[in-house]
């Protein structure tokens, strides 16, 4: 099982068509995810998130994530994204 | 009373003395100026808007005033005073009607943060809306106004203010700005539209306001629930194009178009996200303003069949 931990303060916002956004509210900066990481955030998040309400009340703070179903090269595509493009992810344990 | 009832000597009268309150839902502005091009403006872009009470509050009072010294003589410029600051470099005296209404712009955006505050014009047939966030250049000021001329409700060309609790975008109905060719486009293909003098070498080039519809400014107060949001760009020759858009990349360019966007942070996002995943989203790539109006009627009448 890994734990995957986003960094206060990104927002995450999920769309009805399966895509996502992440927002800092501080920084302002807000970036479009595509629909196959939101999906995996998504299923990600389970049982931290609900899609329905994650726009009504943002996913925020300290969200850990258990990661149990990826193999191993998507979840180091993701993990690199989410680290080093979009500069969200504060930590991945195992 | 009507500006249009109060004619251009009476708009001169006020304009010099007390000053014209000009009523524009939901704000009111109390103008004063001796320059007599804004009346003749104001008679034109402005006639079926009411004048406020003289007594009742005043959100802005705009005061147009010539630079004193040489430049009384030589080029002569003027300034615009809001609130008794003045923000803008002097402009020449001959754009005056363009810098009040670009002050008029300025004025709702720098305090009216009560909404989230969109550049981009807005339409509605009955209380749908479709909000067309654009920057400068993409065209979006000729087709609002096309739009509005083919029936369409105008609720702002500026700007889409878009209330926190509701999520309705609440009407600024306001002259639509036409720059450069469109006022040639507009004019001949609606020859019925009327529209303020030509004021040549602005900063956006050649400017000209065109008067809201009556069915526009008598829906000041009525709000719309934002129904699509459709980013348009104008290309000379293209092929007329609707693609729909992911909602997360139309968030983004939403985003991108929001006044206030820093100023009222998750507020902002929280509003924003709610209204793209209200909205169909669409990308729109048009030169013929005619298939590119069918494209919206469309959409509103496939929108009445689905109920």
């Amino acid at each position: 099982m890994t734990l995957l931990r986003i960094r206060s303060p990104w927002i995450l916002g999920f769309f009805s068509d399966g895509g996502a956004v992440v927002y800092n509210p501080f920084s302002g900066e807000l970036h479009a995810i595509n629909s196959t990481l939101s999906e995996i955030l998504g299923r990600l998040s389970s049982g931290s998130v609900d899609p329905e309400t994650a726009l009504i009340n943002p996913v925020s703070m300290d969200l850990s994530c258990e990661i149990d179903s990826i193999d191993h090269q998507e979840l180091a595509e993701i993990l690199d994204y989410l680290k080093n493009r979009l500069g969200i992810l504060e930590s991945v344990t195992n | 009373m009507k500006i249009g009832e109060l004619g251009v000597s009476g708009s001169v009268d006020q304009l010099e003395n007390a000053g014209l309150t000009l009523a524009v839902p939901p704000f009111v502005f109390r103008i004063r100026t001796r320059y007599r091009d804004v009346a003749w403006a104001l008679t034109v872009a402005y006639e079926n808007f009411d004048l406020a009470d003289p007594n009742c509050l005043v959100d802005f009072e705009l005061e147009l005033r010539p630079v004193v010294g040489l430049r009384r003589f030589i080029r002569p410029l003027m300034n615009l005073e809001i609130d008794g600051y003045t923000p803008f470099d002097p402009l020449p005296a001959n754009q005056v009607f363009p810098l009040l209404e670009w002050g008029m712009n300025w004025c709702v955006t720098s305090t009216a943060h009560h909404w989230v505050m969109c550049h981009s014009a807005v339409l509605a047939r009955g209380d749908l809306a479709v909000i067309l966030p654009a920057p400068p250049g993409s065209g979006k000021s000729t087709l609002c106004a096309a739009l509005m001329l083919s029936g369409w409700r105008l609720l702002s060309d500026e700007m889409a203010l878009i209330d926190p609790v509701s999520f309705l975008v609440n009407p600024f109905v306001r002259p639509v700005s036409l720059k450069n060719s469109s006022i040639k486009v507009i004019s001949t293909q609606y020859p019925e539209a009327k529209i303020t003098q030509k004021v040549h070498d602005t900063i956006k080039g050649t400017v000209a306001h065109l008067q809201p519809t009556i069915d526009s400014v008598n829906s000041s107060f009525r709000a719309a629930k934002p129904r699509w949001l459709i980013f348009p760009k104008y290309e000379d020759g293209v092929s007329l194009s609707l693609s729909p858009v992911l909602k997360a990349e139309s968030m983004v360019d939403l985003a991108g178009n929001t006044f206030n966007m820093a100023a009222l942070g998750p507020k902002a996002f929280h509003v924003l996200s709610n209204l793209v995943e209200q909205c169909d989203c669409y990308r729109l790539n048009y030169s013929d303003l005619g298939a590119a109006i069918g494209v919206f009627d469309t959409l509103f009448k496939n929108s009445e069949s689905i109920g």
